[in-house]
């Protein structure tokens, strides 16, 4: 396939689209000089709607920077980012974020954290509890909406998060490295669910990771950065098909073999 | 209250205890039971060392220190005549006016103080400083402007407590997540949103310590200014009984604002464990 050669050609079609975006951090290196660091250079590429993408890379590649960029956390120093080809500029109800730690509220029950960003947004009490419950349905957690975050497992507190991420129904789901915190086990379920999820209500992911077998595993394909400055090195094909089995199905088989290879490959090809 | 078992990835087992568990669970009650039972007699014993030679010392000049049994009659007198129950009233009107106008101020200012780093650093020295200070000594100062009524008296409780209060609240803003609000702002919520929402919330555990040292300090600014303005409450009392040499008078107030202390310090740590639960590992 060369759809990531030819999508920039049709840029109607792409939900989200970033376009030469620079970024760097300004801060003084002692009393008298300053230091400039380019965090990203000139980063450019397209996600189609209901595509899985994930952002590998060494640290200092970029990669939470750039997903806050798009997230509307931070300004990049310039370039666009474009959903459904509508410049977007800062936080937006089309995008949500879910980040490393579950960063819930604690005073809250679970629904209502997940009802946080619909609250925020003035929904009508009925209608909020209603999304709320189908989002914590979605991530398996329809008996557990009492609990208070302090009562809940790592994993299952990072599934709130995402039923807060998915109550707001956005387009795109931002995701920051949101298994990396949890032990092996939850994690491999948790990706298989996110699968599934991403099945039935067909969003659009872009996951940042620098987990590979994880990458390969959720991904359409695969955005790998070079560090210092950050900058996008290729875009790889996983060329698995969907649905996908369980993580220990997929690790067998050779196309899975071959990606992760390639992008290993690739992360290393930068150099240190 | 939310129930303190750690849930994991099945549904809470419900698993009725074996005989073992059973026993068990009843030799460790009887031994709480026991170890309990001996801590309060010790206590007692204490107290009674305590009591008996007071009322043996006090007995030798009832001037320095009077005794338990004549301090008992005075307190029922106190009691009976209705004097006390005046007393109390008088002061805990200064004391809950003063507290609550600090309570206020100083959780306002202290959110406001806490978020915004450049109110903070224009105005925190010199709040830093003022707490630092004695307050006691601007008494004289207060009566200069407020006069000798209730209006001082209530003053000197509010700048007592005011700065505890804002230095405690401001603390319970910097110990917000970034994080939640980064959360926050990815979901666009207005700073009223996230002053309400999240900043208050999250500083309440806070506030709550710091109406416990500020209920303290209440006490003592109420007493103080008791002392200084027109007499009465508890602190005129002790002011009026000490300087007619009546011991046993003096010491009714004192134990009665000894008393309302602990009793008060009480409520907070109450209110502490409970308006903010989820703080309780």
């Amino acid at each position: 396939m060369t759809a990531a050669t030819t999508s920039r050609k049709r840029t109607h079609t792409s939900k989200l689209a970033i376009e030469s975006v620079n970024r760097s951090f300004r801060s003084m290196a002692d009393r008298k000089r300053a230091k400039f660091v380019q965090v990203l250079n000139d980063i450019s590429f397209e996600m189609r709607e209901g595509e899985i993408v994930s952002v590998v890379g060494l640290s200092g590649c970029g990669k939470t920077t750039l997903l806050r960029i798009i997230g509307g956390l931070l300004e990049p120093d310039s370039g666009s980012i474009r959903v459904d080809g509508t410049p977007v500029n800062g936080p937006g109800s089309d995008r949500a974020i879910v980040f490393q730690q579950p960063s819930l509220l604690p005073w809250r029950n679970a629904i209502r954290n997940v009802q946080f960003g619909l609250e925020l947004k003035h929904t009508a009490k009925e209608v909020s509890t209603a999304r709320a419950k189908e989002a914590l349905e979605l991530v398996g957690l329809r008996d557990y909406a009492q609990y208070y975050p302090k009562q809940l497992s790592g994993g299952m507190q990072q599934r709130v998060g995402l039923a807060r991420a998915l109550a707001v129904d956005p387009q795109i789901l931002l995701m920051d490295e949101p298994f990396s915190a949890l032990d092996a086990q939850t994690r491999e379920g948790l990706q298989a669910e996110l699968l599934d999820l991403q099945a039935t209500t067909k969003k659009t992911i872009m996951f940042v990771t620098h987990d590979l077998d994880e990458a390969i595993y959720l991904s359409d394909r695969v955005l790998v950065l070079l560090p210092h400055p950050g900058r996008v090195h290729t875009i790889i094909e996983v060329g698995l098909p969907r649905p996908r089995g369980t993580v220990a199905e997929v690790k067998s088989d050779p196309a899975f073999i071959t990606a992760r290879d390639r992008v290993a490959r690739e992360i290393r090809a930068g150099g240190v | 209250m939310p129930t303190q078992n750690l849930v994991r990835e099945q549904s809470p087992a419900t698993d009725a205890p074996t005989p073992e568990e059973l026993e068990w669970a009843r030799q460790h009650r009887r031994a709480a039971l026991r170890r309990g039972s001996l801590v309060w007699s010790l206590r007692l014993a204490v107290a009674a060392v305590l009591l008996v030679s007071w009322q043996l010392i006090g007995q030798i000049n009832p001037l320095f220190t009077s005794y338990p049994t004549a301090v008992a009659a005075a307190a029922w007198d106190e009691i009976t005549s209705g004097k006390l129950v005046t007393a109390i009233g008088q002061s805990f009107e200064i004391l809950s006016l003063g507290l609550v106008i600090g309570v206020v101020v100083g959780v306002v200012a202290g959110l406001i103080i806490g978020r915004y780093a450049l109110v903070a650093s224009s105005v925190e020295w010199i709040i830093s400083a003022l707490n630092a200070t004695p307050l006691l000594a601007i008494i004289p100062l207060i009566i200069v402007w407020f006069g000798l009524g209730l209006q001082s008296k209530v003053v000197t409780v509010f700048v007592l407590t005011v700065f505890s209060m804002l230095l405690n609240t401001a603390a319970g803003v910097h110990e917000v997540e970034q994080n939640v609000l980064d959360v926050s702002r990815a979901f666009m919520a207005t700073e009223w949103q996230v002053f309400r929402k999240i900043i208050l919330p999250s500083a309440v555990p806070f506030i709550m310590t710091g109406l416990r040292i500020s209920i303290g300090r209440a006490l003592i600014g109420t007493v103080a200014a008791e002392f200084f303005t027109g007499i009465s409450g508890l602190g005129g009392q002790i002011q009026t009984y000490g300087a007619a040499y009546e011991t046993d008078y003096m010491l009714v107030p004192v134990l009665t604002l000894m008393l309302l202390g602990v009793l008060l310090t009480g409520v907070a740590r109450w209110l502490e464990t409970t308006v903010a639960p989820w703080r309780t590992k």
